[in-house]
């Protein structure tokens, strides 16, 4: 035991319920990986922490309903997708932007020849956050998250051959816009 | 950087994305469990059978109730240092009704390490402090040991100021076994093991739980030695748990009791818990001083074995003295008889309430043995912080054993129901003069008395119980006949 005095008040003594203990836990393993999902998906700081946070409060909210239940991953990596995919539909207009800001920093690449060849994946990661958010979804979901097809066709609500099917034809769609643009 | 003439590479692909995820400065996530909780709506009240008032309280004053032993047994007439479970599994009994009526699944008696605390400050010596869980939620699943060998013993004993304190865990040798037997201060030992631990005995069916009990004549070990305690086993799958008490005049109805309680709780990890004890002492000028101590006991990490408590140590810390006198900290005398107070704050699920508030509970021993009380306050503070002043006046006051100093009048006349006493009572408001008569409550007859008092009036029934006199205090004049009623029905 702990001795922790606290000469201001008559009851030093503070209890807080044990399932926050659980929520402060998830929240230390899956807040850093949850937060690079949804900025991978969101092009706004606020709206990933947004999103994250809402991502923990439902999961705060099956916690109250049942203090025993346990998410995997994959749960987290679902809800976080529905509510970036709401989100970025709400920022479509800032999408837009960032695809003129792109067009810039093209233009800046062109003046440097040499800058090219390693901006490709500076230029492959502009043309991933072009992709509409289901495609995008299913890139991070697989290239970074590293999901097996499975589970990241569980996400997305299809299934493995089809997001299979999905992942090739994305990769070749990035690779005309690279060829159209270089 | 290799690139398809028809499509990326996923690899080019993946390390795009780590290349620009990976840096990205994470925030510091501390302070989001509590824009969680605050952001989060209360749920709709689960539908329950209609809920009193005083069902919350009456619940957290089991749950306080489970937490401390007393010492019930009206043959005391001396202090005894030993472990008396009795009390605290006696006023469990009569104040814990709602556990089972509401079905709700967090609630949970805040310990099955029911050490009492009998406070002799009369004479020097070793004293057993009680060591308490409070707070919501299940028992530490971890806490209940699992078996290494033969079988894993867990047990933990709490020793007075005077006396270290000793906490083990993992004991599976005769003679660390051997050690708890001959120790002089109480123990209680809780034990999970695929053989088991204890042969022979009488067989309980309580509900659906089968239970094994033993005497003090059925105490014998598989390996010859035996106990001069109570003992109560139940199988879980493959285990077998055993609780062995030193004490040997614990009932059966109260081991059961005990047993029901750690098989209805379950736990994904251990948790800390703490207990909060004030004290009136008199300092070498004799004057008064409260003292507080807080308690708080954490599973311990650094023996790589966070499933057991293992490091346990206390300390002293003077909070306020009495109004008027000097300041003197660190520095106690014990008064002759004091009134010996453990504050425990319980807050209760938000299935219960909206906002999350919590209930603080007191449950007060004078040295005096034979006697317990346990009384209840509503806080109003939100959950995760409950600084509630121990000294407030509580709603419901649970008395027991010797500390219950009226007798019972005798029934001269037949006794009346609780609506005809509720009317008696209602013309005497008029005049603010108390009312007193017997009631019949449920077969049971019961004593009850309304004053009406500044602060509003306050009923007290009592009654007996187990040979025990009881006394039970509300405020307000409608409360007092559905809580016994409620207390009553639970402890048979």
């Amino acid at each position: 035991m702990t001795m922790r005095p606290d000469a201001t008040t008559a009851n030093p003594y503070h209890v807080e319920a044990p399932h926050d203990d659980v929520l402060r836990e998830t929240i230390d393993r899956m807040g850093p990986p949850l937060y690079r999902f949804a900025a991978a998906m969101l092009s706004s700081r606020d709206a990933v922490d947004d999103v994250v946070q809402e991502c923990f409060v439902r999961y705060w909210r099956e916690l109250q309903k049942n203090p025993e239940c346990f998410m995997s991953p994959g749960w987290f990596y679902k809800v976080t997708a529905r509510l970036c995919i709401d989100e970025s539909r709400r920022q479509k207009r800032q999408s837009e932007a960032l695809d003129q800001m792109w067009n810039l920093e093209r233009t800046a690449a062109w003046m440097n020849p040499m800058a090219h060849r390693e901006d490709l994946r500076d230029e492959l990661w502009y043309r991933i956050q072009a992709l509409n958010p289901k495609d995008r979804l299913a890139v991070v979901l697989v290239y970074y998250q590293d999901l097996p097809l499975k589970e990241a066709a569980d996400i997305l609500g299809t299934t493995a051959t089809f997001l299979k099917t999905k992942l090739a034809r994305i990769r070749k769609k990035l690779a005309r816009e690279e060829e159209r643009h270089s | 950087m290799k690139r398809s003439p028809r499509e990326f590479s996923g690899d080019l692909i993946r390390d795009s994305l780590h290349r620009h995820l990976d840096p990205i400065d994470v925030p510091d996530l501390s302070g989001l469990a509590s824009r969680v909780m605050q952001s989060h709506q209360p749920l709709r009240p689960l539908a329950s059978p209609p809920r009193l008032r005083y069902a919350s309280w009456a619940l957290a004053v089991g749950v306080v109730a489970a937490g401390v032993g007393y010492s019930l047994s009206p043959t005391n007439t001396t202090p005894s240092a030993g472990p008396l479970f009795i009390g605290t599994a006696s006023a469990l009994n009569l104040a814990v009704p709602y556990l089972t009526q509401h079905h709700v699944r967090s609630i949970h008696v805040p310990t099955f390490l029911p050490f009492s605390q009998v406070a002799s400050f009369k004479t020097a010596g070793p004293r057993v402090v009680p060591i308490v869980r409070a707070g919501t939620g299940p028992v530490p699943q971890g806490l209940i040991p699992r078996p290494t060998t033969s079988h894993t013993v867990y047990w933990i004993a709490i020793s007075s100021q005077d006396a270290p304190v000793r906490v083990a865990s993992d004991i599976s040798q005769r003679a660390t076994i051997a050690t708890i037997d001959a120790s002089p201060h109480p123990w209680l030992v809780i034990a999970a093991s695929r053989h088991p631990f204890l042969v022979g005995g009488t067989a309980v069916t309580q509900r659906s739980l089968h239970f094994q009990l033993w005497n003090a004549l059925q105490l014998k070990r598989q390996d010859g030695l035996t106990h001069a305690g109570s003992a109560i086993t139940w199988k879980t799958g493959a285990l077998t748990y055993t609780i062995l008490i030193q004490d040997k005049t614990i009932p059966p109805s109260e081991l059961v009791w005990l047993a029901r309680t750690m098989t209805h709780t379950t736990l994904t990890k251990p948790e800390a818990f703490s207990l909060v004890y004030h004290a009136l002492q008199k300092n070498a000028r004799g004057t008064p001083t409260l003292s507080t101590w807080v308690f708080t006991a954490h599973p311990d990490a650094l023996t790589h074995k966070p499933r057991y408590l293992t490091k346990v140590r206390w300390s002293t810390v003077p909070v306020r003295p009495i109004r008027g006198t000097p300041k003197q900290p660190g520095v106690a005398v014990i008064l002759p008889e004091p009134a010996l107070r453990v504050s425990i704050p319980v807050l209760l699920p938000r299935v219960w309430h909206s906002p999350y508030t919590g209930f603080y509970a007191t449950v007060s021993s004078q040295f005096n043995p034979g006697g317990y009380s346990v009384s209840w306050t509503r806080t109003v503070a939100p959950i995760g912080t409950t600084t509630v002043d121990p000294m407030s006046t509580p709603f419901l006051t649970v008395t027991g054993g010797d500390l219950v100093s009226t007798a019972l009048p005798s029934e001269t006349v037949p006794a009346e129901t609780p609506a005809a006493y509720w009317a008696q009572v209602d013309k005497a408001a008029q005049s603010s003069t108390s009312v007193a008569d017997w009631v019949t409550l449920q077969g049971e007859a019961i004593y009850a008395q309304t004053n009406f008092t500044k602060s509003g009036p306050r009923t007290v029934l009592e009654i007996r119980y187990r040979g025990q006199l009881y006394q039970i205090e509300t405020r307000g004049i409608g409360n007092a006949f559905p809580i016994l009623l409620q207390m009553l029905k639970h402890a048979h």
